[in-house]
């Protein structure tokens, strides 16, 4: 089985047998860059599957120093987030991602008090909306 | 599945309802030429108005592809392999090793990777053409069999191409959120894929 990554070939293996499992997770992420990623099979008996690529977008986190030296965001923060389904990341309470996508309804549906602590808290992060 | 010839530029045509009538032709244009094709932008106009979607296919023959146009919004798939190049191109074996060391390549300006490499997005699959079922495969993750779902799933890129009946699942978990072949997504984590 191989992996294409952007028609760069890694050979994931051959396992000979007829159900095969690979994980494979990309060691060189260009950050920003979208690159299609799909895998092709051959079978013993020359058989061949061609499966369709996912494209993908690496985004490193904006996570940094500056957002964890705070400890966290205000407890409204956590709370808020919590109610809409957002799960906790790396401990800091609040998935970033999900700030950074939704605040147009999220900061529509909650009161003034909870938005402005929220965008207190991006601000600090360095995620300011 | 409707056949919509021309030459140096192949697409099959699939609809969920009968009777649509088949596309006059305009015109071809030359290859070479930058611009887009007349023709082709008519099809797609086509395919909007009646709900019907695309694949280039016969990538290696030499009506290949010249990638001028997609719309990935009725052209989501690609023809990876045809098994009637088989048949035209000697033994299965050779011809197979060559479809896997070039990715169905066919001459490079034709191909599908040149296409993936200039951003185009679809997902794959194999399709008989003449004479040759049973060794080309298109495989779709529909939610059901219905026509309806079949060609929502075809848009959505949930495709596969296979030389045999080869069950495969492709997937990845991108923040908490699983995704499979076709999609297009953003991650805040090194992208691991899961193939079996």
């Amino acid at each position: 089985m191989t992996l294409v990554k952007d028609d760069v070939e890694h050979v994931l293996g051959e396992p000979n047998k007829a159900e095969v499992e690979f994980t494979w997770t990309d060691k060189e992420p260009k950050a920003g860059k979208e690159s299609y990623y799909y895998v092709r099979g051959e079978q013993a008996d020359n058989e061949l599957v061609w499966v369709s690529p996912m494209w993908i977008t690496y985004q490193q986190s904006r996570v940094g120093p500056d957002c964890t030296a705070i400890a966290g965001p205000p407890s409204s923060v956590v709370g808020l987030t919590q109610r809409h389904g957002a799960q906790r990341h790396r401990g800091v309470g609040v998935d970033v991602e999900t700030c950074r996508s939704v605040p147009p309804w999220l900061c529509a549906s909650v009161s003034t008090y909870e938005a402005t602590a929220l965008r207190n808290w991006l601000f600090a992060c360095g995620l300011a909306l | 599945m409707n056949g919509a010839f021309a030459i140096r530029r192949h697409r099959n045509v699939i609809f969920t309802k009968r009777g649509i009538r088949t596309l006059p032709r305009l015109p071809i244009t030359d290859r070479d030429n930058a611009v887009h094709a007349p023709d082709t932008q008519m099809l797609y106009k086509y395919l909007r108005l009646f709900d019907g979607v695309c694949a280039s296919h016969n990538q290696r023959h030499e009506h290949g592809h010249d990638w001028r146009d997609n719309d990935p919004a009725v052209e989501p798939m690609v023809e990876i392999y045809q098994g009637t190049v088989k048949t035209m191109n000697g033994p299965a074996l050779r011809v197979r090793r060559v479809k896997a060391t070039r990715s169905a390549a066919g001459s490079r300006r034709a191909s599908s990777t040149l296409a993936l490499l200039k951003g185009y997005k679809f997902s794959f699959e194999c399709s008989s053409d003449h004479l040759s079922t049973h060794i080309s495969y298109a495989m779709v993750l529909a939610e059901n069999n219905s026509r309806e779902a079949v060609q929502k799933a075809m848009k959505l890129r949930h495709t596969y191409g296979a030389t045999d009946n080869i069950v495969a699942d492709y997937r990845c978990t991108a923040d908490g959120k699983e995704h499979i072949m076709g999609d297009e997504f953003k991650t805040s984590q090194p992208p691991t894929v899961k193939s079996s």
